[in-house]
């Protein structure tokens, strides 16, 4: 049989080869490539192209063990050709992008192969591989890879965990922001958050003003937030100092809510820009727009 | 739960509104308070430019008998508490709940 590229073109694949065509490549076959490689050629007059990889692959005597390409074609083996195919044009016929299952072979069994892949081009392949490993890596938990901070992973997981995705719960029923501000148990609610809770919404019966933040509580929060980020730097904040408790007035510069109650609706619930927070220490024991 | 009656808007925090508390109605020895339902600020008298104090931010109790602020002796004050704490007069009517439900 002829091993040449110009008769390879010219000869008729027979069905078997159709079926492995844009099988997947690994990394891990390429030997398994070169162990078959001498079957296949003999079988469907094909020209495989061999590998640069030494020539111990390459020594059809060297695994006399292995099984003929009798039986079927090798997955591995046309795997590989594909990823040849598109860089060098030596295998026509081999596309890229298309879908095969191989059921049988004479490497079946033999390589660890998923029994049916998605093929797109070699590289493709190979960074879909490594990151559906890497998915996998961090959905179980293992760390691999060096990180300077966590993973997004990792990042999501605690957002999850936190309460309406700003507050760390220090346990107790104590919960932290991230500018440092302490919600814990008291009011008249029972906790401060339930006592912020009635400052996302609306009480039209109440008498005097009454005020909203937009957002629900992770709008409210994440605006105390950024208010209490403000006044520990006295940007357009003033501040009131009054037997341990400490009133700030934060101009946020823009709207951050509305002012309900009874004479909010009167006035036609105007916007509020600012913020005011009462602090016991760093505990917050109310805070609403105004 | 805003309180029933107040007699001012808070001086200290702007919005709350000083409400009129009763406490120690299960010891048969009933007290007022006057207490900021924002800030906390409580006045021992209805008179908001008195001497005001807080309590714990995080185990509040009534300055006169110890208890929880937000306890079961106490709650805010309706009329009839008011009255038998001699407070009627220092109401502000343009400051009341239009209705009582889910006052404590």
């Amino acid at each position: 049989m002829t091993d040449t590229t110009e008769d390879r073109g010219n000869k008729r694949r027979s069905p078997a080869s159709k079926t492995t065509l844009g099988g997947l490549v690994l990394a891990g076959v390429v030997a398994l490539y070169s162990f078959a490689r001498p079957a296949i050629n003999e079988r469907t007059g094909w020209n495989l192209p061999s590998l640069p990889t030494g020539g111990s692959v390459d020594d059809r005597n060297a695994h006399p063990s292995l099984t003929p390409a009798g039986t079927g074609t090798s997955k591995p083996a046309l795997a590989t050709a594909t990823k040849n195919a598109a860089t060098s044009k030596n295998a026509p016929g081999v596309a890229a992008g298309t879908q095969t299952e191989s059921k049988s072979g004479p490497l079946a069994g033999r390589v660890p192969l998923p029994a049916k892949v998605t093929t797109g081009t070699a590289a493709k392949r190979t960074a879909d591989s490594g990151a559906s490993q890497a998915s996998r890596d961090r959905s179980s938990g293992a760390n691999t890879e060096p990180r300077l901070g966590e993973s997004p992973a990792k990042v999501a997981t605690q957002d999850r965990q936190l309460l309406y995705g700003i507050l760390k719960d220090l346990g107790d029923r104590r919960y932290i922001s991230p500018a440092g501000l302490l919600f814990t148990r008291g009011s008249a609610e029972g906790h401060r958050l339930d006592h912020l809770k009635r400052h996302t919404v609306d009480d039209p019966s109440r008498a005097g003003k009454h005020g909203v933040f937009d957002g629900g509580m992770e709008g409210a929060l994440v605006t105390l937030d950024r208010a209490y980020e403000r006044a520990k730097t006295g940007t357009r904040t003033t501040k009131e100092l009054d037997q341990g408790r400490t009133v700030y007035t934060v101009d946020m510069g823009t709207r951050v809510g509305y002012i309900g109650g009874r004479d909010g609706k009167q006035q036609g619930n105007p916007m509020a820009r600012r913020v005011k927070i009462v602090l016991d220490e760093n505990r917050v024991i109310t805070a609403y727009p105004l | 739960m805003p309180p029933r009656h107040s007699i001012d808007i808070c001086p200290i925090c702007g919005c709350g509104l000083c409400g009129i508390r009763i406490c120690g109605m299960t010891d048969k020895h009933p007290h007022g308070l006057i207490v900021c339902d924002e800030c906390e600020a409580i006045w021992l008298r209805p008179d908001t430019t008195s001497e005001h104090q807080y309590p714990d931010a995080e185990d509040a109790l009534c300055p006169i008998c110890k208890k929880s602020l937000w306890g079961p002796q106490s709650r805010w004050a309706n009329w009839d508490d008011c009255s038998e704490l001699g407070w009627l007069n220092a109401i502000s009517p343009q400051l009341d709940t239009r209705s009582d439900e889910g006052s404590v």
